[in-house]
């Protein structure tokens, strides 16, 4: 077996992309454990996981560290902040979700996981979780909603350090189903662009997510 | 955490903190859109030395002008004060010693945000129970409404067709009549058993006018009758959601009305499994303990198939045993959420033993019999014995 380092925190298993269970012995969606040189692995689905896939498909800026505070919206059950935390794992992570469903999930998996941060609450409404973040290093957005460019600059404004770095996942069937993607993603990035972001890389997650983009953005000043 | 007071050249001046034991709590007022005694009394105690204060907040505007200074108050959100505060929590708090050495930021933010969670959760849990609640509820209410009017339509769709009172099914009945009207037409839609016509009983005629309202009505009861299929298939999903080992124990229907009767799953998962055996059977209850009567056996969960079609001298230990697997079902949703196949299969083994355990009736007669005598003292002692206080159920 053989085992790579890909980025800190992010190591490469047999052509599979895994981090290093913080919580050894506990899967949290199923994914597969992996024990190598005395030290736990979980793979990390790209079926299930956006930046795993964006990972596989090549992509090159990987902003989060050890001690990374991130901010992520659309946590959803937590199958990606799950990989997040064990990444950064003396780092923090916010994770905003709205749905009570979902976030039931995410507070047992919070209760095990001391580097996450749950909010229940409305991402388009960043000022609503002001009292209990710090500007942060990455800004991780996907919640696959037409609004999604507008909400991830807002959070960003309001959140990242000024030489923090946003990654947006968008997925342009729910932006519009009878538009060309790749019309969407130009005119996303677009507006990026006129708002006074700078795109660093596009990286598409087919074959894993059909009509995705994760979009890698910094502040352009 | 609390509120801080800069200066323009961002140096704490002040700050007032939330007292450690009520963090939570105290963030949880402060979304509410509560001005908190903390925030009032840093802005009272500062007013008089700043020209003015650039407040931070969520809370609307209209929360400070009562107090004390109000003119001197302006609000920014963010501001920059805010933002310095965002940008160096950690060394802000361990240079004004707000924060110990020891103490690790991370971990108290983290605290913080599960006592906020855990709360919220609770809130919205409440909210969603109450979803389902009205949806059942008004089940029983249509079954009720429905009920009245196939009363109503029967007698006066009879008027004219009164064998079609042969049809015992309420949704075909009003189908027919919905569909296709006088009596010529149903004979000819040759949905009906033969045995429906006999002829001997051929009705009123009826004219358009008059048949026309008769369908207008019997259409309504249609409406409520898929209203109803709708209401139940949202309660199936919902409670498939909310509690889905309870749903697969007792079918969603009874469980959702069990959940209804406590008021909230989480209730419900803090009675005892006795008080669960008789919920939805407080009449006889409150007789029993008035007059020390039978204590009831069983309420709502009589509902339950396995049960109503028990023998008679099982069913009280059915009822035991299943309201037994009810609450321990309904604690599973309530704590893990995880389903869990088990429940269900040990009630099905444990109900095949007591079919197998108590295959005869006891033989209570003869016992009877011989107890006649002394009838009286038995009586009065069989109350003492029943008799129990409303605690022991709730
Ligand atoms: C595609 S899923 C995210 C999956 C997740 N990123 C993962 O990989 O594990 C999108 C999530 O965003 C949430 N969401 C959508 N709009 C939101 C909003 N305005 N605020 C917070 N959460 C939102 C949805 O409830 C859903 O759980």
């Amino acid at each position: 077996m053989k085992i790579t380092q890909k980025f800190n925190g992010v190591y490469e298993i047999d052509g599979n992309v895994a981090t290093e269970n913080l919580n050894k012995g506990i899967k949290v969606y199923g994914e597969r454990l992996m024990e190598i040189e005395g030290k736990e692995y979980r793979i990390w689905d790209p079926r299930r996981s956006k930046l795993a896939a964006a990972i596989l498909n090549g992509l090159e800026t990987f902003p989060f560290k050890e001690d990374s505070k991130v901010l992520y919206l659309g946590a959803s059950a937590g199958t990606t902040p799950s990989h997040i935390s064990d990444i950064s794992k003396k780092g923090l992570i916010y994770c905003v979700e709205f749905s009570p469903r979902m976030m039931r999930k995410l507070a047992d998996l919070s209760r095990e996981r001391k580097n996450l941060i749950p909010i229940l609450d409305n991402a388009t409404k960043p000022k609503n979780y002001m009292n209990l973040l710090q500007k942060v290093d990455v800004i991780y957005s996907d919640v696959a909603q037409p609004n999604q460019s507008e909400l991830f600059m807002d959070n960003m404004r309001l959140y990242s350090k000024k030489d923090g770095i946003g990654i947006l996942m968008i997925k342009a069937r729910s932006i519009d189903v009878t538009k060309a993607p790749n019309k969407i993603f130009k005119e996303e990035e677009s507006k990026l662009k006129t708002h006074g972001f700078r795109v660093i890389e596009k990286v598409k997650l087919e074959p894993y997510e059909k009509d995705h983009m994760a979009f890698v953005c910094e502040f352009s000043f | 955490m609390g509120f801080m007071l800069f200066d323009e050249s961002f140096t704490l001046i002040d700050y007032e903190l939330f007292p450690k034991r009520r963090l939570a709590k105290e963030m949880i007022e402060l979304e509410k859109q509560d001005l908190t005694l903390q925030e009032e009394s840093i802005l009272k105690r500062n007013a008089k030395n700043c020209t003015s204060i650039i407040i931070e907040t969520n809370l609307n505007i209209s929360e400070y002008k009562n107090l004390k200074g109000a003119s001197k108050f302006k609000f920014e959100t963010p501001n920059a004060a805010g933002e310095f505060l965002r940008s160096n929590m950690n060394k802000i708090l361990v240079e004004n010693e707000i924060l110990e050495p020891e103490d690790d930021l991370n971990a108290i933010l983290h605290d913080l945000s599960m006592g906020i969670i855990n709360y919220k959760l609770k809130e919205a849990s409440k909210a969603r129970d109450s979803y389902l609640i009205q949806a059942i509820n008004s089940i029983g209410d249509i079954d009720e409404a429905t009920g009245k009017l196939l009363e109503r339509l029967r007698e006066w769709y009879t008027i004219h067709f009164p064998e079609l009172n042969k049809i015992k099914n309420q949704e075909k009945y009003v189908d027919l009549v919905v569909e296709y009207g006088d009596r010529d037409s149903i004979i000819e839609s040759k949905l009906l058993d033969e045995m429906v016509i006999t002829d001997q009983n051929p009705g009123a005629e009826i004219e358009d006018f008059d048949l026309k309202m008769v369908k207008i009505f019997a259409d309504s009861i249609k409406t409520l009758q898929n209203t109803k299929k709708s209401l139940t298939n949202y309660v199936e999903q919902k409670m498939n959601e909310i509690a889905p080992n309870l749903s697969d124990l007792v079918g969603s229907l009874l469980g959702a009305k069990l959940i209804a009767h406590a008021g909230s799953l989480e209730r419900l998962s803090l009675f005892p499994s006795s008080t669960v055996q008789i919920m939805g059977a407080e009449k006889a209850l409150f007789r029993h303990l008035k007059t020390g009567e039978r204590p009831p056996k069983h309420g709502l969960i009589y509902q339950y198939p396995e049960i109503r079609s028990a023998k008679w001298w099982l069913k009280g230990k059915i009822a035991r045993a299943l309201a037994a697997k009810i609450s321990l079902a309904v604690r599973k949703d309530v704590y893990s959420g995880e389903f869990d196949a088990g429940i269900k299969e040990s009630f099905e083994k444990h109900l095949e033993e007591i079919k197998k355990k108590y295959p005869f009736p006891p033989r209570t007669k003869k016992t009877q019999k011989d107890a006649k005598n002394g009838k009286k003292k038995m009586k009065k002692k069989k109350k003492d014995k029943y008799k129990k206080k409303i605690g022991d159920y709730y």
